[in-house]
């Protein structure tokens, strides 16, 4: 219970920094919209500054002291100095087919509740790279910022190179839960499912004012069957993926300082968002409106303390040697991977079959040949990169690729949507 | 298709809960890693495990001093499959900690 509370606590403070920094402006979001983007800006503050800090040597438990005093004398100047443009609140009554999609998302919620509370954390990647580099920086031993040092970023751990985002937010839970244990290590997993979830929900019920295709666009996003998993696995791939489409809605939204900062959070999360969603994002800001893309780059430009850390030390972004090379295997696999494997089920034909029909629709419209881009070159990205790099290791063993393509599958859900909703509009 | 995936974590849950803990491989290595934590405190430890097995082990024992295989130091205790030499202070399935005697 008490690491449930102070889970609360600290999510509920990263809420109230990221309201504070999303309300100094003027703005058409809605009391939701406020708060799901306002949980990754927070996470993603909190991270970024906490990081600065232990680059600089300072210890984790002053780091989060320090970090939590400037977030709340930030908040608390923009909440008395700011514009304070407080999001309007809406309320309708859910329709029937809302809650079968509300059952559906909490569904899930419980199962993932259930493996926070009575299973340990056990999945490879978890275990290495972000619990277990987390509960080295969280012990303090094990972890050094030197870069000579056998443990500099956790080395003994898992891969070094991998960016902390969840690594700093776990250590910190545990500094503040006053100990590590399995549900700090994997409870962000569940926080980042249900952002993700109500992203697509708002989103789409903005752009296309159609109840039941944002209800079920919601629960498509809900029943892909590996988020089950992922949202109490430990992993990162889930944390790229609420920030990619939340980039992707600000962007919907207009907001690009935003769109940017959040496509940061998913550099800042791991390495993937750099390779396969920075450039489809990119390019639907750049199709729907070019003259912000200044804003945008502003926003990203928050992520730059991370890519000089990084370069000024070496660690790259590819786990050991990356060469690039055709692998003639890799189109049965694919196949096998998108439509004969049960872990999409039947989530790739869909969409696919939907850009298609909708693609020309989509060419015709703004907003809709942004997305269209972002959609095609995410995809060709992950094709490629499964096709002519190294991680065609990682199609051949069935692994890395189905959490990549559960990394794009929201943003897929909501370009998809975005093409039916012309289609019915008509 | 949901529902055949509510169906199958609601039957997975069922099982997990009528044979928790036993369902994990790793569960010996678990309570092994939690005795052995123990014994270690605030003295440093290496192992010669490989795979998943040592990944679970680095995890648990993350906050304990870990001294690097090729660091050229040795270890207070070892955790091996392989007990060899050295006085075994623990021993639980085919986990060992031993205590290293050169250190």
């Amino acid at each position: 219970l008490n690491t449930f509370l102070t889970l609360f606590g600290h999510i509920a403070f990263d809420v109230l920094f990221g309201w504070s920094l999303l309300t100094l402006r003027q703005n058409k979001r809605t009391l939701l919209e406020t708060a799901l983007a306002a949980v990754l800006v927070g996470m993603y503050a909190e991270t970024g500054l906490a990081a600065l800090l232990l680059y600089a040597g300072v210890s984790l438990s002053a780091s989060g002291l320090i970090t939590g005093a400037m977030m709340i004398v930030t908040g608390a100047a923009a909440y008395f100095f700011g514009g304070r443009h407080q999001p309007r609140f809406t309320w309708d009554n859910v329709k029937w087919f809302e809650w079968v999609s509300l059952l559906l998302i909490a569904e899930t919620v419980l199962f993932s509740a259930w493996q926070l509370t009575r299973t340990p954390t056990y999945f490879a990647d978890a275990l290495q790279h972000w619990s277990g580099r987390a509960r080295a920086l969280y012990g303090g031993v094990n972890w050094s910022f030197a870069p000579h040092s056998p443990f500099f970023m956790g080395a003994q751990q898992g891969s070094n190179n991998y960016p902390l985002l969840v690594v700093v937010w776990r250590a910190l839970a545990a500094e503040l839960a006053g100990g590590w244990n399995d549900t700090v290590s994997r409870a962000d997993g569940l926080i980042f499912f249900i952002v993700i979830v109500g992203t697509v929900w708002l989103a789409v019920r903005r752009f296309s004012g159609i109840r039941w295709l944002a209800a079920a666009s919601a629960a498509v996003v809900a029943t892909v069957p590996l988020h089950a998993w992922h949202a109490a696995a430990g992993y990162s791939d889930i944390a790229v993926e609420a920030f990619t489409v939340c980039a992707l809605a600000a962007i919907l939204r207009h907001e690009w300082f935003l769109a940017g900062i959040l496509a940061a959070g998913s550099l800042w999360s791991k390495n993937d968002g750099l390779f396969l969603y920075l450039p489809g994002l990119l390019a639907a800001a750049a199709l729907i409106n070019w003259r912000k893309l200044g804003y945008f780059f502003a926003g990203l430009a928050t992520i730059s303390p991370w890519l000089i850390f990084n370069a000024f030390y070496g660690l790259g972004t590819t786990s050991g040697h990356s060469q690039l090379g055709w692998h003639s295997e890799a189109p049965r696999l694919m196949w096998k991977a998108l439509v004969t494997s049960s872990t999409s089920s039947i989530l790739w034909i869909g969409i696919t079959v939907c850009v298609i029909c909708c693609g020309s629709a989509m060419a015709a419209n703004v907003p809709g040949r942004g997305l269209l881009a972002a959609f095609t070159i995410s995809f060709a990205a992950i094709l490629f990169v499964f096709s002519f790099s190294n991680s065609f290791e990682f199609l051949r063993d069935q692994t890395t690729f189905h959490r990549t393509m559960m990394q794009f599958s929201a943003t897929a859900i909501l370009i998809a949507a975005y093409g039916l909703s012309l289609r019915l509009d008509r | 298709v949901s529902l055949q995936h509510i169906y199958s974590q609601i039957g997975i849950v069922s099982t997990m809960e009528s044979h928790k803990p036993g369902m994990f491989g790793l569960a010996s290595l678990s309570e092994f890693a939690d005795r052995a934590s123990g014994v270690i405190g605030n003295e440093t430890w290496e192992d010669d495990l490989d795979g998943l097995y040592r990944s679970y082990l680095h995890y648990r024992l993350a906050e304990q001093q870990y001294v690097p295989n090729n660091s050229g130091r040795t270890a207070a205790f070892r955790i091996t499959r392989s007990p060899g030499g050295g006085q075994i202070l623990q021993h639980e399935a085919e986990y060992y900690l031993v205590k290293n005697t050169q250190h």
